[in-house]
C-alpha cells in the first residue's frame, strides 16, 4: 500500500520507436507503429540510439520522483550499451540524482562499469507500480536545467493536454478531434499522461532555483530569469500536491486572450490549487493562443490547394501540429514542411513523425526539413521550396529571428503574392506588447 | 549518447592528417567537460564539440561501445602537420563564419551521429542542394561520410556561386528594433556589433523598443554613445491599433535616405512579417540586417598556441549581418 509520501514512479511506455533510421525512412516505418516495438528516445540531438535498434529497453526503465523533486532512475538491464549511453549523456547527470541498476538474474553480475556508481541497497530496490508515460514525457522528466529541457517539459504538458486545448480554442468540431493525440499513439490514457507530464514539469521547474548562476549566464537567453526563479516556489508546491494526491485533474478554458488551467478539485484544497494553476497557465500555455490568430488569418485569404511551411521553434512540439490540424478545416493542404534548426531538431522530428502517422488527412504529406539559423542557409531553403510548384504557400513564422526574417524576405521576393506570411506568435493584447 | 564507435577516434585523427578540421577540444580538466558539453549541445555556442579521448581507445568492448576517453595533448600535437593545414583550415573557418549554426550541427553529426542518421540527413535533397551551393557543407559531408564508413566521395571543386558577403555599411541611419536583452554580456556584445557596423557615414542609431525592452535599450545606448549618436524611442500602443502595426509603421517612418533596419534579439514575429511585407514598397529600399553570433578564430594564433602547448578555443562574437 502506498503512502502519501511515496514518490511518483514514471515508466516509459513499452511501445517505443527508434530514431536511428533515416528521416524519410522513419516516416514509413512509423506506419506500423503499433506493432513495431521500435524506440524513440529523445536526446538533445536525438542520435544516441545507434546500435540499440529494437532493444526492449522501454520495459526496463522507470523514474522515481519524490516530493522534493529528487529523481532516481531504475534500470533493469544487463544491456551494457544502454547503461553506457545513459551515463555518457552529460545532460542526464544534471537531472537524475541517482541511477539504480538491478541485476538481470538473481546472483548475477551487475553490468560492467556501473557498479562504482551503485549503492548495494539500490540493487534490489525497484518500484513495482508506476504510471506509463510517452517517450516525450519520460524524456522531459529526465532532462536538465537548460532552457531546452524547460521547453521539453512545457511541451510534454501541452502534448498531454492537446485535446483539451484544441476544444477550448476551436470547439468540439475541430478537424483533428477524431485524431489520436501524441500519447494516444502509444495507448496511454489522458489521465496518466497528464499526471506524468505535470510531475515532470513541476519537479523540473522547481529545481530551477538550484541552477548555477554561471550556467544561466552562459545560456545567453533573452528570457526573464527572475520569473523562472519566482515561479520555482509555485512549482515546488504543485509537486508536493501531486505527489501527495497521486492525481491531477485539470480543465482547459479560454478567458479573453488567455488559455486558463483550472481544477474542479480545488474546493477540497482551499482554493490553493487553482491559484497555482493560474500562474502556471500563463507559463506553459500562453504561447498557444497564437493559433487563434492563425485560424483567423487563414480564413481571410485562402482557396485552392496550398502548401504550408512551419518554422519549428524550440518551444514547439506535437501539440502544435495537433492544433494546426485542428484549425485547417476547409483548406486543402498538399504538403506541410516542418522546418527545424539544430536546436529544435529532436522535437521537430518527433512531431513530424507523429503528424505523418496521424494528421496527414489535414496537413497533407509531411516533409521534415533540417536547416539552420544562418541567413545564407535560410535563403537557399527559400529557393528550394519556392521552385517546387506553382501553388500557394502559407508560411507560419516562428523561431529564430534571423531565419524568419531571411525566409520572409526571400519567399516574398520569389513567390510574391503566392506566399502568405502569418506570424506564429500570440497577438499583443490590448495595445500592449 | 555518445556515439561510441572506438574507430571514430582513429578516423578523426586521420582526417586531421588529411587536412580535415579539428573537431576536438582538449580539456585541461576533464571534470569540466560536462558543463561545456552542456553549453555546446544546448546553445551551439560553446567552442568545439568535446571529444573524450584516452589511451585506451584501441580497446574494444562488447557491443562496440567504448568509454569516453581523453587524448593527451602532446601526443596529438606530435602527429599534426599544422603548417600544411593552414590553407585548408582558412577555407573551413571562413565558411564557418557564414553558416555557424549549420556547421555546428554538421560537426555534431561528425562526432556523435550514428551512421544511419548521418546518411539520411546528408543524402536528403535539401542537403544535397546545400552542398552544391556551399563548399563548407561539401567538405563536412565528405568528412562525415568517411568517418562513418559511408560511401565516401571526393570534395567537389569550389562552387562558383559565392555565399553571402557582408556588404560595406554606408547607411546614414540605423533603425534598430530591440527585443529584450536581459543579459549584460549580451547587451555589451550587441553594442560592440553595432559599433563595428556603424561607419563614419552613419549619423544616427535609433533604438526602437517597447516599455518592456526600454531598460535594455537604454543600457545598449549608454555603451554606444561614445562611438555614434544614439537615441532610444519607445513604441506605445494607441487605441485599438495593434502595437505590432504601430511598431512597423514607425520603423518605416524613420527610414529616410540610406538606412538599415537592424533586428536585435527575439522580436515579435508580427513585426518581422510586417517588415518583410512592406520592405519592397519603400523607396529607397532600406537595407535589412540581423545580429548573429559568428566564430572568431585566429588561425595563426591557434597554431602558435597549440605548439606552445596551450589550449586555444574558438571565440564567439556578435556581428551585424546584412540580408
Amino acid at each position: 500500500m502506498s503512502s502519501n509520501s511515496d514518490p511518483i514512479v514514471l515508466k516509459l511506455t513499452k511501445k517505443y520507436l527508434s530514431v536511428n533510421k533515416n528521416l524519410e525512412g522513419i516516416l514509413k516505418l512509423l506506419k506500423d507503429l503499433d506493432s513495431s516495438g521500435h524506440w524513440v528516445f529523445l536526446q538533445t540531438h536525438g542520435m544516441w540510439t545507434h546500435g540499440m535498434w529494437s532493444c526492449k529497453i522501454g520495459e526496463d526503465l522507470s523514474l522515481e520522483i519524490d516530493s522534493k523533486g529528487e529523481r532516481r532512475l531504475h534500470l533493469i538491464s544487463n544491456d551494457y550499451q544502454l547503461v553506457k549511453a545513459l551515463e555518457s549523456v552529460p545532460l542526464f547527470h544534471f537531472m537524475v540524482d541517482r541511477l539504480a541498476v538491478r541485476k538481470s538474474k538473481a546472483g548475477g553480475i551487475s553490468p560492467w562499469g556501473i557498479h562504482i556508481r551503485m549503492k548495494r541497497d539500490e540493487l534490489a530496490a525497484l518500484p513495482n507500480q508506476g504510471i506509463e508515460v510517452s517517450p516525450l514525457t519520460f524524456f522531459a522528466a529526465t532532462s536538465g536545467f537548460h532552457r531546452l529541457a524547460r521547453s521539453f517539459r512545457v511541451q510534454a504538458v501541452q502534448s498531454a493536454l492537446s485535446k483539451k486545448i484544441s476544444r477550448a480554442l476551436f470547439g468540439n468540431d475541430a478537424s483533428a478531434s477524431s485524431c489520436r493525440t501524441f500519447h494516444e499513439l502509444y495507448g496511454i490514457c489522458d489521465k496518466d499522461e497528464i499526471l506524468g507530464a505535470f510531475t515532470a514539469l513541476a519537479s523540473g521547474n522547481a529545481r530551477t532555483s538550484r541552477m548555477p548562476l554561471d550556467a544561466v549566464k552562459a545560456e545567453l537567453t533573452t528570457a526573464r530569469e527572475r520569473e523562472r526563479v519566482t515561479n520555482a516556489c509555485i512549482y515546488q508546491r504543485l509537486l508536493e500536491f501531486i505527489v501527495q494526491k497521486k492525481m491531477l485533474d485539470v480543465n482547459v478554458s479560454t478567458s479573453g486572450s488567455r488559455i486558463q488551467l483550472s481544477s474542479d478539485k480545488d474546493n477540497e484544497d482551499d482554493g490553493k490549487l487553482n491559484d497555482m494553476l493560474k500562474v502556471i497557465s500563463q507559463d506553459v500555455l500562453g504561447r498557444l493562443v497564437a493559433y487563434k490568430r492563425v485560424s483567423e488569418e487563414l480564413r481571410k485569404q485562402l482557396d485552392g490547394e496550398v502548401s504550408m511551411l512551419v518554422s519549428f521553434s524550440e518551444q514547439m512540439g506535437p501539440c502544435d501540429l495537433y492544433l494546426l490540424a485542428s484549425l485547417v478545416k476547409g483548406i486543402e493542404i498538399s504538403t506541410t514542411y516542418v522546418l527545424a534548426t539544430p536546436l529544435s531538431y529532436p522535437l521537430a522530428a518527433l512531431s513530424s513523425l507523429y503528424a505523418a502517422l496521424e494528421l496527414e488527412k489535414m496537413l497533407g504529406s509531411i516533409r521534415f526539413v533540417l536547416a539552420s539559423e544562418d541567413v545564407a542557409v535560410s535563403k537557399a531553403l527559400a529557393r528550394f521550396i519556392a521552385e517546387k510548384k506553382g501553388e500557394k504557400l502559407i508560411y507560419l513564422a516562428s523561431g529564430p529571428t534571423p531565419q524568419v526574417l531571411a525566409l520572409c524576405i526571400e519567399l516574398k521576393q520569389l513567390m510574391e503574392d503566392k506566399v502568405v506570411l502569418i506570424p506564429l506568435a500570440p497577438p499583443p493584447a490590448g495595445g500592449r506588447e | 549518447m555518445v556515439y561510441a564507435n572506438p574507430l571514430i577516434a582513429e578516423i578523426d585523427l586521420l582526417l586531421i592528417l588529411e587536412g580535415g578540421y579539428i573537431c576536438i577540444e582538449l580539456k585541461k580538466k576533464s571534470s569540466e567537460a560536462p558543463q561545456d558539453s552542456l553549453k555546446y549541445f544546448v546553445n551551439g555556442l560553446a567552442q568545439q564539440p568535446i571529444f573524450y579521448t584516452s589511451k585506451d581507445y584501441e580497446k574494444k568492448f562488447d557491443g562496440d561501445v567504448s568509454p569516453p576517453f581523453l587524448m593527451p595533448q602532446k601526443e596529438l600535437l606530435d602527429e599534426l602537420e599544422m603548417e600544411n593545414l593552414r590553407s585548408h583550415m582558412k577555407l573551413v573557418t571562413e565558411g564557418r563564419e557564414k553558416m555557424f549554426s549549420l556547421d555546428n550541427f554538421l560537426r555534431l553529426l561528425l562526432v556523435y551521429g550514428s551512421p544511419n542518421v548521418c546518411e539520411s540527413i546528408l543524402d536528403s535533397k535539401f542537403f544535397q542542394k546545400l552542398s552544391d551551393e556551399f563548399q563548407l557543407v561539401r567538405i563536412r559531408r565528405s568528412q562525415i561520410k568517411k568517418a562513418k564508413s559511408l560511401a565516401s566521395e571526393d570534395d567537389a571543386p569550389p562552387s562558383s556561386r559565392s555565399a553571402l558577403e557582408n556588404a560595406v555599411a554606408c547607411s546614414e541611419r540605423i533603425v534598430a528594433v530591440v527585443g529584450m536583452l536581459e543579459n549584460e554580456f549580451l547587451r555589451q556584445k550587441v553594442a560592440g556589433a553595432i559599433g563595428k557596423y556603424a561607419k563614419s557615414s552613419t549619423k544616427e542609431v535609433v533604438l526602437l523598443c517597447t516599455e518592456r525592452s526600454k531598460d535594455d535599450a537604454e543600457k545598449v545606448k549608454k555603451r554606444l554613445d561614445s562611438c555614434v549618436q544614439t537615441k532610444t524611442e519607445i513604441v506605445k500602443g494607441a487605441g485599438d491599433k495593434n502595437i505590432e502595426t504601430i511598431w512597423v509603421d514607425r520603423i518605416f517612418e524613420l527610414c529616410e535616405g540610406a538606412c538599415t533596419i537592424l533586428c536585435i534579439g527575439e522580436i515579435p514575429k508580427g513585426v518581422v512579417v510586417g517588415i518583410a511585407e512592406r520592405l519592397n514598397s519603400k523607396e529607397p529600399k532600406p537595407k535589412l540586417a540581423v545580429v548573429t553570433w559568428k566564430p572568431q578564430l585566429n588561425l595563426n594564433k591557434l597554431i602558435e598556441r597549440l605548439k606552445e602547448g596551450d589550449v586555444e578555443t574558438e571565440k564567439m562574437e556578435l556581428h551585424v549581418v546584412e540580408l
